[in-house]
């Protein structure tokens, strides 16, 4: 969108004589008229004297106004257009009064909601102990655990990003096994490693879609533990530096997002027009030609989407590995919950985290895709 | 015509069935250098079939498929290599919709002639404009009208410079008044002696253009011989009941 477009709908926005102009902003008033009644805070600048009072006066005068207006609409629905409301100068009038509402609400919400979470957040932070009320201890606990926290959200964003980067790597490798059926053509050795391939593709997707990674991660973690101490006969300290957690984990997600990333890849692939396929034989290419040329990044471009969504699911996902003791997000909240003794304070501040960790991650995702004039995804979404 | 000429294409004795249908019985049919055979019959009388064995992008049960003295049929004969010289034009296109109308006609001449991709542009702007879409060259596929697909199409099989063109049905996907143009570039290849099997449904193209009228019934080659016997004194019931119904449209 240019700048002159930019400007022309906001003129256009400003011009228009809005259909929900009164629902609208009553409700919003009447929310704000409620805001007021709360106590305010240290730094509030409405307080509770006149200031407050001309604000409060200001939206009942709206919100009464508003009354009027609708209940002239319910009863002139057909001739609504004819009554005084719609008079040109009634509208500019209103349309002023609205703005004016619409300022008193941003004021209102500025000295209720944000100054006062500010002051919560600013006492909390120095306060040593809890304060009982629900909304500042989330607050409080979320301060006292910050540091957990970020730990923690740093190693899901880490699992989640390079264990989906190196899947859709290892997706690639493996769907090439399905892309290439054996074929009459092929000597018997060719053919038997094609058949061993694809042997493989459909047992690695069915076994790693088929079971829960909680349980993959069990087995690949305590697993290699014990091969990799059989072998060597390292002790404690110097397993942990060879076969960490973290090591765990990701080989985890990544094997596990394999399998789902190539079905994904297959299946996108599989949607593309044959024909396209049997031209590229036509002129001489051979399969793989064929496939690595034309059909190959066209249903690479299509699986984009799913890719990204992927990536939100690890986000997710990757909380399971609290099971074998991986400080990822979810794993810093039980740590954090159980320090403080408090559960449902601290796991409101996580699942924040995790809610703004997957919008953001949505969003930049399907900037991506739109910069590669792939399909775009909506909606988070669910879970492996 | 053709008479003393080579023989460029050799199908003998070839057999399809898909699954219990049997849709190719026995097929003999040769094709000369410089030919132009059109193959006529209703539908699902194995006309599609056949062009796509002598390609081989459908495989025969039995039976020979000779082009230019090699079995394509043998295993042991590479076949993607013989496939560069027989162009292939189908039905609904198939162009590549990754590629742009100049891309399209340069991915098999650079993949497999060593060409560099200025060499195989120039190649492909000739072709182009000899399909009257030159102005198009960096167009993309999915802008084009039927016909114009369909002319790329040709230019792209052409840009590998085959011995032999199959056309498939090329104009039955296109509304009426479009069908002109792309018979219009076909009768142009024809004049240039292009060797040319074309199945297709338009009766004037084949009278007008093709050397040899081939007409398919139940997988069987009925009847062929030039378009004024074919068409003016058919043999056989079968061909006559088929022209029939095309003469009274
Ligand atoms: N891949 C396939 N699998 C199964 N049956 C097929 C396949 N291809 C063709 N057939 C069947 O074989 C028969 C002959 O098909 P073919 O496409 O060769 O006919 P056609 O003469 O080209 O007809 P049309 O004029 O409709 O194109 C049809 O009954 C068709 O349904
Ligand atoms: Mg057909």
């Amino acid at each position: 969108m240019t700048i002159v477009e930019a400007g022309q709908r906001t003129v256009s926005f400003f011009r228009r004589d809005h259909t929900y102009v009164f629902l609208g902003t009553s409700a919003l008033a009447a929310v704000c008229y409620l805001l007021t009644r709360f106590v305010p805070t240290l730094s509030s600048f409405l307080g509770a004297g006149a200031p407050l009072i001309a604000c409060q006066g200001l939206l009942g005068a709206w919100i009464a106004f508003s009354l009027v207006a609708l209940v002239v609409k319910a009863t002139h629905w057909r001739t609504y257009d004819d009554t005084f409301l719609k008079k040109p100068g009634a509208v500019r009038i209103t349309r002023c009064l609205s703005y004016l509402a619409w300022l008193v609400c941003a004021v209102v919400i500025v000295d209720r909601v944000v100054l006062s979470v500010v002051d919560i957040a600013h006492y909390v932070a120095a306060a040593d102990t809890r304060t009982n009320l629900f909304f500042p201890d989330v607050l409080y606990y979320a301060w006292k655990g910050r540091s957990m926290l970020l730990q923690g959200l740093g190693n899901t964003i880490i699992v989640a990003v390079v264990g989906t980067l190196v899947a859709f790597v290892l997706a690639l490798l493996l769907v090439f096994l399905h892309l290439n059926p054996p074929s009459k053509r092929d000597n018997g050795f060719v053919r038997f490693w094609k058949k061993l391939g694809l042997g493989f593709y459909k047992v690695y997707t069915t076994v790693l879609r088929g079971t829960p990674m909680m349980v993959q991660g069990s087995i690949i973690y305590f697993g290699f533990y014990a091969f990799i101490q059989g072998i060597t006969g390292l002790g404690v300290a110097e397993m942990n530096q060879v076969w960490s957690v973290f090591t765990a984990a990701l080989v985890t997600i990544a094997l596990n997002s394999t399998a789902y990333l190539a079905e994904t890849l297959r299946a996108s692939i599989e949607a593309i027009d044959p024909g396209q396929a049997e031209a590229a034989r036509s002129l001489g290419m051979t399969n793989w030609q064929a496939m690595m040329k034309v059909v190959f990044p066209q249903g690479v471009r299509n699986a984009i989407p799913a890719i990204g969504n992927e990536v939100v699911i690890n986000i997710k996902d990757s909380s399971v590995f609290t099971f074998i003791g991986f400080f990822e997000l979810m794993y810093a909240s039980r740590t954090v919950s159980g320090t403080y003794y408090a559960t449902t304070e601290v796991y409101i501040t996580t699942a924040v985290i995790y809610l703004v960790l997957t919008m953001v991650a949505t969003a930049i995702l399907n900037a991506i895709a739109r910069r590669l004039d792939a399909p775009t995804s909506n909606g988070v979404p669910s879970s492996n | 015509m053709a008479d003393t000429a080579e023989t460029i294409v050799r199908v003998e004795g070839l057999r399809k069935s898909f699954g219990d249908l049997e849709v190719l019985k026995d097929i003999n049919f040769s094709v000369k250098r410089g030919e132009v055979v059109t193959i006529i019959g209703s539908s699902g009388s194995g006309k599609s079939t056949l062009l796509r064995c002598i390609n081989l992008l459908e495989e025969p049960d039995a039976g020979h498929v000779w082009f230019e003295g090699k079995d394509l049929t043998d295993l042991s004969t590479n076949v993607d290599k013989l496939r560069q010289d027989i162009g292939m034009v189908f039905q609904s296109f198939n162009l590549f919709a990754n590629k742009n109308v100049l891309d399209n006609c340069t991915l098999a001449p650079v993949t497999l002639k060593r060409m560099s991709k200025a060499e195989a542009e120039k190649v492909a702007m000739g072709h182009l404009e000899s399909v009257g879409l030159a102005d198009f060259a960096h167009a993309d596929v999915r802008r084009l009208s039927g016909g114009q697909r369909q002319r790329v199409a040709i230019a792209r099989a052409l840009c590998m410079d085959p011995t032999v063109m199959l056309f498939d049905e090329p104009t039955s996907a296109l509304d009426p008044e479009i069908v002109g143009e792309v018979l219009e570039v076909m009768r142009q290849l024809a004049q240039q002696g292009m060797t040319m099997v074309v199945v297709t449904h338009e009766m004037a193209f084949a009278r007008e253009v093709s050397d040899r009228v081939v007409f398919m019934d139940k997988g069987v080659i009925l009847e062929q011989g030039a378009p004024a016997q074919v068409f003016g004194h058919p043999k056989e019931a079968r061909t006559r009941e088929f022209l029939a119904r095309y003469l009274n449209d």
